[in-house]
């Protein structure tokens, strides 16, 4: 198979073929066979190995200039040979030959250097199946032939390589993890963290910080290149150079071939979401499936499930100056805390969701932790935050387990820092000199007791049946066991697929829009204003896409209308019962 | 390589640094150069900084040659020097140090031992970097562009680029070898190695005649004292935030400064580097590890420190003739209002103020009283007005701006504390937000939050622009020219049109009164602008873009330059326009005399009208001030005053005749019940309504059941 070929393809070979290569690279079948350093443990590749590699641009270090072609001119027969240097670290010499400096072939290039961290946030399903991707070949991919034995052998390293994660007790690793941690920059505590140094030659790629991409590339993991860190000279560069030339154990290095951005990270869909148009048509079909296991975790809240659904299908569609458009904050207030409630519902929201992350305001948290990404000078690199997440990480804040106290300077920085996150969809990067911008898209959930303390686009007041509350447990035993094969893998594709739905508003829904605006104005006692009417176009949006329609039709608009009325007045009721 | 003849540049070169004369506006000539070599070779100078503008002037190949192979030009451009050096040597130099001894020691010998048949150059044994001291810069040439450091690239290697940023990190300034000097300890002769890079490898062994003929091996010592050193430092440069495409880490690029460029900027500095950008050569061990990179660096021939003005503001002059056509546009005035903060739908007048705000009135100083021509604005209103957003886009707008909020700025607060330094332990005044603002816009978000310190503070601030220091001993007076910009929250949570301004913004009137216009923005229903506001949105989430507006925004950087051109206009009023101004001040004063105003008409606002019209003046750049200027102030001052006095029009009905007739009925009848049918005529007609107005409202409230009319229709009784 001509798969096999890509896989075991040399670095001279591509040179050599580099069309035919590429060529064969297009094809998804050749792409997945490449052996993906997420899964493979790095002693099972060899230097100069094409490998696959999925991750966060945590950093962007500067540019640099390497020699794209070089001369070297043997010392015995005083010949001189053209050597290539793209995709290479080290110059390739041998003993007897002399590297010429001032030659006229040298070549000078410009490569852009990215610190890739794995997706941090990833939900613990996305990785299994990810493993499991080969034996439960997927519907865009059945055409693909079963692997015969000669790719055999990389199937035993997916395995191999995660049978050894997975049963890695996590206490273990814990201690030694923090330093780890610390050295490779990730901005959450997890189990396994992979970095990868990326080198892009592609002078014109428009990729950002905290892209998502997948990456193929030559592995770079000489011998020769860790020595590097072992410098002679105490210089003040000296942190800097260490953290920059991390050991290739650590820090692999991978010269890409060729990338691709990532718009999600889900394996049950297609990267590039084709063949999807099945989801869209059973779309409502799903959304009632989805709504009768959100409404009972909701403990029987109908009106909350339905925030609740259009929450996790949100995503910012347009930044412009002021404005994120698109964003979808939710507020879930009267939550009994105490009860392990929260835990149990993220736990559901984990399974549902390809990224999440649970983040309980504690005092000690809030005080302690970073969130806001910072610049360290010495080191020159960016030290991540918790912020510092790829776009559609479902972020989960947690007030119900907050307790009197005082917050420190870090602490207020933090608690301000989410408050902008929240309604402006973006965070300001700690540059020490200066702030810089840097837009998010991460939908945040927050659950309180009382009214939130944190800004937020809707607020529902929990409206809890009491039979459910009483049979709380049970329920979420119900709904685990529930959510499981089939329903489950259906619930995870509609969410993935249904988010990145085109959706346009047709020309005749606005003089209906403009009216009902101009209506709700006058009538309402509690003021509409325009932040209202952003949020009902969104909300409407939001109605339409979860049922599948591309374009907005009147009865979802009323759809939302309805919803945001019935939210209305039950913020109304409790405020004058409280 | 192309063979250049560097024997005919050389000459050139020489030929420009004695010749070139820039020609004053007298017609004399300046020979600039050559006042510099003089001073340099009285060692009075040590760096001779060669303007690429003049070398342009004098013969532009030449110019373009030195922005592109720069290295190679200074090494050139020293010879040249030294060659001519002793030529302008007027007089006796006296020693500086102990390297100037040397040097001079160091000639006498050569001349000694030397032969005195022999012709021969006495400086020619020694190296030529060890008898200079001097350095040679070059300046870039003031048209061209600075370079964005993201765009420095392989291609500029070896060229003489400009780029600006802000420095992150500097080392501290070393001693650099230049020369290193080695005596033998058989022969006594002296060695020497200029060294080039950063690292060197010291000579061992005696390469003297004697030595190796008599091949006694004589061992070679640094002799610290004999060489030459430079100064030296390291300094990173990293982008500016604004040129930072969206979603990218800042670049950054290291910069070696030597002699005269160091000791120019510190962290945090915002500067602009010229210099020449090459790749760094390691030598040795690091160099086998970096393998195929080079790393890059630039060589600095000229560290100029910035401030915030400077960095942002391109000169005014250099407005394009299109620029000019964008705005000596028909309405212009409407175009630069309309073009701040575009994304903020509606409130043109507000924006016209504070447009006003930013290019700001005269400053006049009759006989030492001061007044000023900043002009203060306080905006407030309901939550959720885009207030805030308004005062954010001014600080990103403005040249010179701080912003802070009432309460959020901790320890030194608005005005200025004294601070106990933590090192010294001696006492040192630290700026607050004010201060810090000097000479340009201060915008101060929940106004009404401010702690009771600063509100005293603020009010000598908002008129004698000083602010006065009596603490721990230091008593100063410090300049705070700040134009305020305000943002208040009402007390209530909603403005309440039924009370006044202090009560319903808990602010004294003293302190109000120094707001020239105060504006209420206010979130009422209104069905015309509702349905705009609707349009608006709606555009926006469809095409996820501004609306095509019928004036296109004008770019902030255009704006700023053109405010900093109207800010270089000193208009006047001119004395026919006196009785004009003073009549409407007036008229004003009656007005506000005769109705219940929830504001107050003094001699401020008289002030305040006067600065506006010569901040419109100033605007259409024009150097008097025009009736239109003074109308339009006018209008001003009546829309803010409107936007408070009618702000009971918020219940989506706005305020009929009908109204006002029975607002002015119930203010005649006051306590008593009955009023006269004719008083209440004659109070109508005085206000402007016709009877027929007067009748119907009569009737109207009759059906109502508000009040009784008697038969003959005489007297009306209320219920």
């Amino acid at each position: 198979m001509e798969g096999d070929k890509l896989q075991s393809c040399s670095l001279p070979y591509w040179e050599a073929n580099e069309v035919k290569c590429r060529q064969q690279l297009d094809d998804p079948r050749n792409w997945n066979m490449i052996p993906s350093l997420n899964s493979v443990a790095l002693h099972k590749v060899v230097h100069q190995q094409l490998v696959r590699f999925t991750g966060m641009i945590q950093d962007m270090q500067n540019p640099e200039l390497f020699l794209e072609q070089y001369e070297v001119r043997n010392d015995i027969s005083g010949q001189t040979a053209v050597k290539m240097g793209k995709y290479r670290d080290i110059p390739v010499c041998r003993l007897d030959e002399v590297f010429v400096e001032d030659s006229a072939n040298n070549l000078n290039g410009q490569r852009q250097s990215l610190c890739c961290v794995s997706v941090p946030a990833l939900n613990s399903w996305v990785n299994e199946s990810l493993v499991t991707e080969k034996f439960q070949p997927l519907q865009c991919e059945k055409k693909r032939a079963h692997p015969d034995e000669s790719s055999g052998s990389s199937e035993t390293l997916f395995t191999q390589g995660t049978s050894v994660k997975r049963f890695c007790p996590y206490n273990q690793l814990d201690s030694r993890n923090s330093i780890l941690n610390m050295e490779l920059n990730v901005p959450l505590p997890e189990a396994q963290v992979k970095t990868c140094l990326v080198k892009v030659y592609d002078s014109n790629s428009s990729l950002v910080l905290n892209d998502v991409i997948e990456v193929v590339g030559f592995l770079s993991v000489d011998p020769a290149l860790s020595v590097s860190s072992v410098g002679t000279e105490e210089t003040e560069e000296d942190e800097e150079s260490h953290l920059h030339n991390q050991p290739w154990s650590l820090v692999p290095r991978l010269h890409a071939v060729s990338f691709r951005k990532l718009c999600h990270s889900n394996p049950l869909v297609h990267p590039t979401l084709c063949s999807t148009e099945d989801v869209r048509e059973m779309a409502k079909v799903v959304k009632q499936d989805l709504r009768l296991v959100l409404s009972q975790v909701l403990l029987g809240d109908h009106l909350a499930a339905d925030y609740f659904i259009c929450h996790l299908i949100s995503t910012v569609f347009q930044h412009s100056e002021l404005l994120a458009l698109g964003k979808f904050s939710l507020n879930i207030s009267s939550v009994s805390p105490g009860n392990g409630y929260t835990t149990k519902l993220y736990a559901v929201l984990a399974e549902l969701v390809t990224k999440s992350h649970y983040l309980p305001l504690t005092l000690e948290n809030l005080n302690k932790s970073t969130f806001i990404p910072k610049k360290d000078y010495d080191g020159n690199r960016l030290v991540s935050g918790i912020l510092q997440l790829s776009a559609h990480t479902h972020l989960v804040l947690d007030e119900t387990c907050m307790e009197p106290g005082q917050l420190d300077s870090n602490g207020v920085r933090n608690v301000a820092a989410l408050g902008t996150l929240i309604s402006q969809q973006k965070v300001d990067y700690d540059f020490q000199f200066y702030k810089l911008e840097f837009q998010t898209d991460i939908p945040v959930l927050v659950l309180s007791e009382g009214k939130s303390l944190l800004p937020s686009d809707v607020a529902v007041p929990l409206e809890p049946d009491y039979k459910c509350m009483e049979t709380m447990n049970e329920i979420f035993e119900a709904v685990n066991h529930y959510l499981q094969g089939s329903v489950l893998q259906k619930l995870r594709k509609y969410l993935t697929v249904v988010r990145l739905l085109k959706y346009s508003l047709p020309q005749n829904m606005e003089k209906i829009i403009q009216d009902d605006f101009v209506r709700l104005r006058r009538e309402n006692e509690t003021k509409t204003s325009a932040s209202d009417l952003h949020l009902l176009l969104v909300l409407a949006r939001l109605v339409s896409l979860s049922q599948g329609e591309l374009i907005l039709s009147r009865e979802s608009w009323e759809l939302a209308c309805n919803m945001e009325r019935h939210r209305k007045q039950r913020i109304n009721g409790q405020a004058q019962h409280p | 390589m192309a063979g250049k003849d560097y024997i005919s540049e050389k000459e050139k070169l020489k030929q420009f640094l004695t010749e070139f004369a820039a020609v004053d506006a007298e017609g004399h000539k300046d020979f600039k150069y050559v006042h510099h070599l003089v001073k340099v070779a009285h060692r009075e100078q040590v760096a001779l900084i060669i303007e690429l503008d003049d070398v342009h002037d004098f013969d532009s190949e030449l110019a373009e040659a030195i922005a592109c192979n720069t290295r190679r030009y200074v090494s050139i451009a020293s010879e040249v020097v030294h060659e001519i050096l002793p030529d302008y040597k007027e007089r006796e130099v006296i020693a500086k140090d102990a390297l100037d001894v040397y040097i001079e020691h160091r000639l006498l010998m050569e001349q000694r031992l030397h032969q005195p048949g022999e012709q021969r150059d006495v400086r020619n044994k020694y190296p030529p970097e060890l008898m200079r001291r001097f350095e040679i810069c070059f300046k870039d040439m003031s048209l061209n562009k600075p370079v964005p450091i993201r765009d420095v690239k392989a291609e500029h290697i070896g060229k003489l680029v400009t780029v600006r940023g802000i420095v992150t990190r500097c080392t501290e300034v070393k001693p650099m070898m230049v020369v290193a000097t080695y005596t033998c300890d058989r022969c006594g002769a002296e060695t020497y190695q200029p060294v080039n890079s950063l690292t060197f490898m010291p000579l061992v062994m005696c390469p003297s005649e004697d030595c190796r003929v008599n091949k006694a091996g004589g061992r070679l010592y640094l002799q610290t004292r004999g060489s030459k050193f430079m100064k030296f430092q390291e300094l990173r440069v990293q982008e500016h935030s604004d040129s930072v495409p969206v979603g990218n880490i800042p670049r950054s690029l290291t910069v070696l400064c030597r002699g005269e460029t160091t000791r120019r900027a510190l962290p945090g500095d915002h500067v602009s580097v010229s210099g020449i950008f090459l790749p760094l050569i390691r030598a040795g061990f690091r160099q086998i590890a970096q393998g195929l990179l080079s790393e890059t660096f630039m060589d600095a021939h000229r560290v100029v420190r910035l401030d915030k003005t400077e960095v942002d503001e391109a000169p005014a002059a250099d407005l394009t003739a299109e620029e000019v056509q964008q705005l000596t546009h028909e309405d212009f005035y409407s175009l630069l209002a309309s073009s701040l903060a575009p994304e903020i739908y509606g409130h043109e007048d507000v924006k016209k103020a504070l447009l006003l705000l930013l290019v700001g009135g005269v400053d006049r100083k009759p006989q030492g009283m001061k007044i000023r021509g900043n002009i203060n604005i306080c905006l407030m209103g309901d939550p959720g007005v885009a207030k805030s957003q308004l005062l954010s886009y001014i600080d990103r707008l403005a040249s010179r701006s701080q912003y802070t909020t009432g309460r959020g700025s901790s320890g030194v607060g608005l005005t200025a504390a004294v601070m106990k330094d933590p090192l010294t332990g001696e006492m040192m005044l630290e700026g607050g937000a004010l201060v810090l603002a000097d000479q340009g816009i201060c915008c101060i978000d929940e106004f009404d939050k401010m702690a009771d310190t600063d509100r005293t503070a603020i009010h000598e601030v908002m008129e004698q622009q000083t602010i006065s220091i009596a603490k721990a001993g230091i008593m100063t007076s410090l300049n705070a020219r700040v134009s305020i910009l305000a943002a208040a929250n009402p007390a209530f949570g909603r403005y309440n049109p039924r009370r006044t301004i202090e009560q319903n913004i808990q602010l004294p009137a003293a302190l109000l009164s120094r707001f020239d216009l105060l504006w209420l923005i206010q979130d009422r229903p209104d069905r015309d602008n509702d349905l705009r506001l609707a349009q608006h949105i709606t555009y926006v989430h469809q095409h996820c873009k501004q609306p095509p507006a019928t004036v296109q925004a004008l770019d902030m950087q255009l704006i700023r330059r053109y405010i900093a051109l109207c800010k270089k206009q000193q208009p006047v009023i001119p004395e026919e326009l006196t009785d004009y101004i003073v009549d409407s001040y007036v008229h004003m004063r009656k007005e506000a005399r005769n109705v219940k105003d929830m504001t107050f008409t003094s001699a401020r606002n008289l002030l305040a009208i006067l600065r506006l019209s010569t901040a419109l003046a100033r605007l259409r750049l024009s150097d008097q001030v025009e009736k239109e200027d003074v109308n339009e102030a006018i209008r001003l001052t009546e829309m803010s005053k409107d936007s408070l006095n009618h702000a009971e029009d918020r219940y989506g009905r706005t305020e009929n005749v009908m109204d006002k007739i029975y607002s002015v009925i119930c203010e005649l009848a006051a306590e008593n019940k009955t009023v006269k049918v004719a008083d209440v005529m004659e109070r109508c007609a005085s206000k402007g309504y016709n009877p027929n107005q007067a009748e119907e409202c009569l009737e109207e409230y009759e059906e109502l059941n508000v009040w009784l009319i008697n038969q003959a229709r005489t007297q009306i009784t209320f219920v």
